[in-house]
C-alpha cells in the first residue's frame, strides 16, 4: 500500500536532504563500505547505523537480540505503516533517539517526537505516515515524473524489495530497530560505551553470515555528525595555533592536525556539493531537452535514423528476451 | 484548497487523423483548483487514481466549450491543440452550467453553441451515458464512427446488458486502435521505445558536432546548475534522463499528454503515442527551419553561416 508516497532512492544524499529539508541540524548521512573499524572510525561520530538489505530469495528469520519495550518513555520506536515510506521512517526511528547537544531534530520533528510519544509503536507509526511534511518531504526527493503517473507505474522486480534496519546505542544499550517488528530488539549492554559500533559490526556479522552469499545484498550506510565535528575541531585547533603563534611558537603536529581536519571538511563540503547537484537533476523536468534535442534531431534529418536504430534495439532486446525464455513485455517496464 | 468545481468526466480522442473523436472508457474527474494564486485546470483518472492532466491556465488561455451534447472541448487560443470530454454525470442536465462555469473560471472567451457543421471536429456515434458501470458507459458509446456528421441521440436511461465479453473485446480492439502506439493491432510490444531514439552516446556527438546546439539546450538545465557544457552532459548522462524519456514514452501511449504537448507548440495529434509525437516533431523543426533560412536570407550576410551543411 503506497497512498501517495513516491520510491525514493536508498542514496546517502538523498536521506542526507531529507533530514535537512525537516529541519535536522548537525547530522548526515554517509556511505560505509564495509564494517571494518578503520571504515567506522573514519565516520566517527557515528550515531546510527542503516542497514538495508535488498532480498533476492526467501525470507528472512533473524531473532539475535530480544524483543523488549524500553522503559525510557522518550524512546521512539515506529512500526513500518507504508512501503514505499520505509526510508524515511527508517531514518526517523534512527534520529528521533539521537540525543545530542549539537543535534537540532527542528520544529517538525520535535513536534513528531512530542505529540507521539505515549502511543504504541503502530500509532507512531501512522503519525509519521500522515504527516503532510514529511510526506511531501520525502515525495520531493522521488523520481520527477511531471505528468503524475507515478502512480501508475507498472511495479518492477526492484520495487519493495529493500528493507531498513537501524542500529544504535541507547541509554548504554545496543537497539536494533525494524519497522516490520512489534517492538525494538535489544543486543544488550555495550561493553565500551566509547565504541558502540564494535558490538554493532559483531551483530551485523552475525546476521549477515546467517545468509548464503548472493541471496541478500546490502548496503550499509552510517548517520554521523562528523561534519558538525571537524568544524569544531577546526576551530579548536586554529584556536591553538593562533595562541602558539602570539607565543612565538610552532607546532607542527597541530599544524599537521589542523590540515587534515580542514581537508577532511572541504572534502565534505564537496560531497554535500554534489549531492545538491543530483538532487537538483533528480527533481528536474526534462522535457525541455528532450523536446530540444528531439528537434535538432529531425533538423539535421537524423531523426529517422535514429528510430530505425532504436527499432533494430528493440528487435535485438526481444530476441534476447526470448532466448532466455522470458516475456518480452518486461521490456516495458525496464 | 477545495476545488472550485468538480464533475464526473472521460476523455476523448481523434481517430487518427480523421475528424471524429470517440469517447474511452475510464471514469475521471475534472477539476478546478487554485493554488498558490493560480488557475489548475486537472483531470483524474478515477481507475488508476492519479491526475494525469494538470495544467495551469492563465485567463484567455483556454476556453472550455460544447462540441455537442455531453461533450465540451478545452480549446486552446495559442494553438489548435483540443482536449475533448464527455460528462459522466448519470444526470444530464447540469452539464451545460457546469461547462459555463468552468469556462468562466478560466476566464474562456464565451462562444456561440454551433451546430456541428461549424466546428471542425465531431463526436462519434450516441452521447455516451453515464451509468454506474463505466463498462457499459463506454461501451454503448462505441458504435462504429461513422464520418458523416451525425446527430446526438442521447438515451435516457442507462441501457441494461452491456458489458459483455465481446462489447470488452471489441472496446480494448478500438482502443488500442486510437491509442496510435507505433505497433500494430494485438501486439503488445511496440516497435520501438523512445530512450532507445535518445541514447546518450548520439546526444552527446550531436552536440560536440553542433556548436549552435550548446545555447539552446543551457535554458533547460536545472536553474542551480553551472551553464555550461558539463553540466548538459552530466543532465544528458544522468538515469533521470533516461527514466524521462521512458516515462514520457509512456505517457504518450496512454494518449494523456494533450496538454504537456500543446505546451511545446505541437498540434493535438502529437499527444497520441510515440509515432505521432516524432512526427509532429519532425514537421515542427519542419517549419523552424524554413524560417531560420528565411530570416537568414532576409537579414543579407546573415548571422553566421547561411546554410547548413
Amino acid at each position: 500500500m503506497s497512498e501517495g508516497w513516491s520510491l525514493t532512492e536508498s542514496d546517502p544524499g538523498v536521506f542526507t536532504g531529507i533530514m535537512r529539508e525537516l529541519g535536522v541540524k548537525g547530522l548526515e548521512v554517509e556511505e560505509l563500505y564495509g564494517l571494518d573499524p578503520d571504515l567506522l572510525a573514519a565516520l566517527h561520530p557515528v550515531k546510527a547505523l542503516v542497514f538495508l538489505f535488498k532480498w533476492i530469495g526467501g525470507d528472512l528469520a533473524s531473532m539475535d537480540g530480544k524483543l523488549v519495550t524500553p522503559e525510557d518513555p522518550s524512546f521512539f520506536f515506529a512500526q513500518q505503516t507504508i512501503t514505499n515510506a520505509c526510508a524515511s521512517m527508517a531514518l526517523l526511528n534512527a534520529v528521533l533517539n539521537v540525543h545530542d547537544p549539537d543535534v537540532e531534530l527542528g520544529e517538525e520533528l520535535n513536534n513528531l517526537k512530542a505529540f507521539s510519544e505515549g502511543l504504541d509503536p503502530e500509532s507512531k507509526g501512522w503519525t509519521i505516515s500522515n504527516s503532510e511534511k514529511i510526506r511531501a518531504v520525502h515525495n520531493s526527493f522521488a523520481r520527477a515524473d511531471p505528468y503524475h503517473l507515478e502512480e501508475s507505474r507498472p511495479p518492477t522486480a526492484d520495487d519493495d524489495a529493500y528493507h531498513f534496519i537501524c542500529y544504535l546505542p541507547v541509554g548504554g544499550k545496543l537497539y536494533e530497530l525494524d519497522g516490520l517488528k512489534p517492538l525494538p530488539v535489544s543486543h544488550g549492554d555495550i561493553p565500551d560505551p566509547e565504541n558502540w559500533t564494535s558490538l554493532a559490526r559483531d551483530v551485523l556479522e552475525r546476521r549477515i553470515a546467517t545468509h548464503p552469499p548472493g541471496e541478500v545484498m546490502f548496503n550499509l550506510m552510517a548517520i554521523t555528525s562528523r561534519s558538525g565535528y571537524l568544524t569544531k575541531q577546526v576551530a579548536t585547533l586554529s584556536k591553538a595555533v593562533e595562541e602558539g603563534q602570539a607565543r612565538g611558537e610552532s607546532d607542527e603536529w597541530v599544524n599537521a592536525q589542523l590540515e587534515e581536519a580542514k581537508n577532511k571538511l572541504a572534502r565534505i563540503e564537496d560531497q554535500f556539493k554534489e549531492w545538491d547537484i543530483e538532487n537538483s537533476l533528480r527533481r528536474h523536468n526534462y522535457i525541455g531537452l528532450i523536446h530540444t534535442l528531439l528537434l535538432e534531431l529531425a533538423k539535421q534529418g537524423k531523426l529517422r535514423p535514429q528510430i530505425e536504430a532504436a527499432k533494430k534495439e528493440m528487435e535485438r532486446k526481444v530476441a534476447a528476451k526470448k532466448a532466455k525464455g522470458q516475456s518480452a513485455e518486461d521490456l516495458m517496464e525496464e | 484548497m477545495a476545488p472550485l468545481i468538480q464533475f464526473r468526466a472521460g476523455r476523448c480522442f481523434r481517430e487518427g487523423t480523421t475528424n471524429t473523436v470517440t469517447p474511452a472508457p475510464g471514469r475521471g474527474l475534472v477539476s478546478i483548483e487554485e493554488e498558490d494564486g493560480l488557475l489548475h485546470f486537472k483531470y483524474k483518472d478515477l481507475e488508476a487514481n492519479a491526475v494525469v492532466e494538470d495544467l495551469i491556465l492563465f485567463p484567455g488561455d483556454a476556453s472550455f466549450v460544447k462540441a455537442t451534447e455531453r461533450v465540451h472541448v478545452l480549446k486552446f487560443s495559442s494553438s489548435s491543440a483540443r482536449s475533448f470530454f464527455w460528462h459522466q454525470d448519470v444526470d444530464a442536465s447540469h452539464d451545460d452550467e457546469r461547462a459555463r462555469k468552468v469556462n468562466e473560471l478560466i476566464g474562456g472567451q464565451v462562444e456561440e453553441e454551433s451546430s456541428s457543421g461549424a466546428m471542425d471536429v465531431e463526436a462519434s456515434s450516441a452521447a455516451p451515458s453515464a451509468s454506474t458501470a463505466s463498462t457499459s458507459a463506454a461501451a454503448d458509446a462505441f458504435a462504429t464512427p461513422a464520418p458523416a456528421p451525425r446527430a446526438p441521440a442521447a438515451p435516457s436511461a442507462p441501457i441494461k446488458g452491456l458489458g459483455s465479453q465481446a462489447q470488452m473485446a471489441q472496446l480494448a480492439d478500438i482502443l488500442a486502435n486510437i491509442q496510435g502506439g507505433s505497433s500494430g493491432v494485438g501486439s503488445d510490444v511496440p516497435s520501438y521505445l523512445l530512450p532507445d531514439v535518445l541514447p546518450s552516446s548520439d546526444l552527446l556527438s550531436l552536440i560536440a558536432s553542433t556548436p549552435s546546439l550548446l545555447p539552446t539546450l543551457l535554458p533547460f538545465l536545472p536553474s542551480d546548475l553551472e551553464p555550461t557544457e558539463e553540466s548538459v552532459r552530466r543532465a544528458i548522462t544522468s538515469p533521470e534522463f533516461k527514466r524521462a524519456t521512458a516515462s514520457l514514452d509512456r505517457a504518450l501511449r496512454t494518449g494523456a499528454l494533450g496538454p504537456l504537448v500543446a505546451g511545446l507548440g505541437l498540434p493535438e495529434t502529437g499527444a497520441h503515442g510515440v509515432e505521432n509525437f516524432l512526427e509532429a516533431i519532425e514537421a515542427q523543426a519542419k517549419e523552424q527551419k524554413e524560417k531560420e533560412e528565411a530570416e537568414g536570407k532576409k537579414d543579407g550576410s546573415g548571422e553566421g553561416k547561411m546554410e547548413t551543411d
